[in-house]
């Protein structure tokens, strides 16, 4: 009980700045896991992570805004952690449904999945 | 006289006398009271306080201009991608009607991209969502704000739900009838998204058919082709728009329409939110 709840903030607290530091991160691609993209990509599609997080990763909403996924930033172990005991609204998956490499291929999709690029590049963006 | 420390003012009598914690709570009309309030208020500011206010001002000027550019750079993500994210269809949309007198009328579900994306400085340029957070609202609804504003020659859009838009699609015979100029994107993810997302979040915690929450949730096999719906009704359609380049010149078709005085309906293929 102790433990989780410890795992759980641990997990919290990366998400939380990888979520801050998410746009200033370029590529992770190479420290990316050797994980299955095209299984990753079938999972996050399947088992309906692209409700909350976009099919893009670019973020959506629940009952609340939901944080973009694309270049995650938080690590392959803190992921599946963070997957087991989800805080707030977001569900919880466990290993019964999601295994540890089933997780690990939709970490990879995400590590492969672009980022924001400059928007000085597209013209109705600098419109606003 | 002004002598009290907060005040909370709602149109909706709904939330009169409701949770605010304020001295004074009176049903009034934002957008005829407001010019007259800050008046009073600016009448009754000191040169000391004038100086603080204006700094402050700078203050909130900036940090508004820094979430700006965050939103910026949150909306290119998936920029090309098909559905199209809200992100697009917001930054589009706006890119094409910032210059006119627009009026933004309804917003789907948990749509949140226009205000951190477009620039608000009038009352009547969002008119807020459904008190009871009823499916079916944002169509008629947003025929209602447009027949408002079409005396004062305003440039009304909405961005409404295709769940929403299944309730009352007649309201569009209504809106060809009475010549309403609106411009209504369907938000048109396929689904009836939110009851999609409480469904797989029990599923997930159940442990148990992760993969089923479609099931009664999605609109699909057959697909809605809701300009074709729209033309029944006599209403300009365009649609499904699902690839990202088309989407601006889709736009502009729609706008061109609207400001002919007429309705008209995109039917815009998008990601959930
Ligand atoms: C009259 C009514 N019926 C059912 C609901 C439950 N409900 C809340 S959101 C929703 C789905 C709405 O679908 P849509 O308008 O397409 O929006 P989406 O969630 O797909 O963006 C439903 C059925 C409700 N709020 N009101
Ligand atoms: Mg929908």
């Amino acid at each position: 009980m102790m433990i989780g709840s410890v795992k759980r903030l641990a997990a919290a607290t990366a998400i939380a700045a990888a979520i801050a530091i998410g746009g200033a991160v370029a590529s992770r691609a190479e420290d990316a896991p050797a994980g299955d993209l095209v299984n990753g990509k079938r999972l996050y599609l399947a088992d309906g992570c692209f409700e909350c997080h976009g099919r893009a990763g670019q973020g959506g909403r629940f009952n609340y805004l939901t944080p973009a996924l694309a270049q995650i930033a938080l690590p392959v172990e803190s992921f599946i952690a963070f997957l087991r005991e989800a805080p707030n609204d977001m569900p919880s998956f466990s290993a019964d449904v999601l295994s540890d490499k089933d997780a690990a291929d939709i970490h990879a999709y995400l590590s492969s999945l672009p980022g924001p690029k400059a928007a000085k590049d597209i013209p109705p963006i600098l419109n606003q | 006289m002004l002598g009290t420390r907060g005040l909370y003012m709602k149109a909706n009598y709904q939330d009169l006398g409701r949770y605010q914690d304020v001295d004074l709570d009176i049903s009034g009309d934002a957008e005829a009271s407001l010019p007259i309030l800050i008046e009073q208020v600016k009448r009754g500011i000191d040169e000391g306080r004038k100086a603080a206010f204006d700094a402050r001002g700078k203050k909130l000027a900036a940090a508004k201009l820094a979430t700006v550019e965050q939103a910026k750079l949150d909306a290119t993500i998936g920029w090309d991608a098909s559905p199209i994210t809200t992100a697009r269809l917001c930054a589009e949309l706006y890119s094409q009607i910032k210059d006119e007198d627009w009026s933004l009328v309804g917003t789907s579900i948990g749509l949140a991209r226009p205000h951190r994306l477009w620039n608000f400085t009038k009352p009547y340029q969002w008119n807020g969502l459904a008190g009871g957070g009823g499916v079916g609202y944002t169509l008629p609804a947003s025929l209602g704000a447009a027949l408002a504003n079409k005396r004062h020659g305003r440039l009304t859009v909405a961005i409404g739900g295709d769940g929403d838009f299944m309730f009352v699609p007649s309201t569009l015979w209504t809106a060809a009838h009475h010549q309403i100029p609106m411009l209504y994107i369907v938000h048109n993810n396929r689904a009836y998204h939110q009851e999609y997302m409480y469904l797989q979040a029990m599923a997930a915690r159940l442990g148990r058919g992760i993969t089923n929450a479609d099931i009664g949730t999605t609109i699909k096999d057959p697909l809605v082709d809701y300009a074709t719906v729209a033309k029944g009704f006599g209403v300009y359609g365009e649609g499904p728009v699902s690839d990202p380049n088309a989407l601006a010149p889709a736009l502009k078709r729609a706008i061109a329409m609207v400001k002919s005085g007429q309705p008209a309906l995109l039917d815009v293929v998008m990601d959930q939110r």
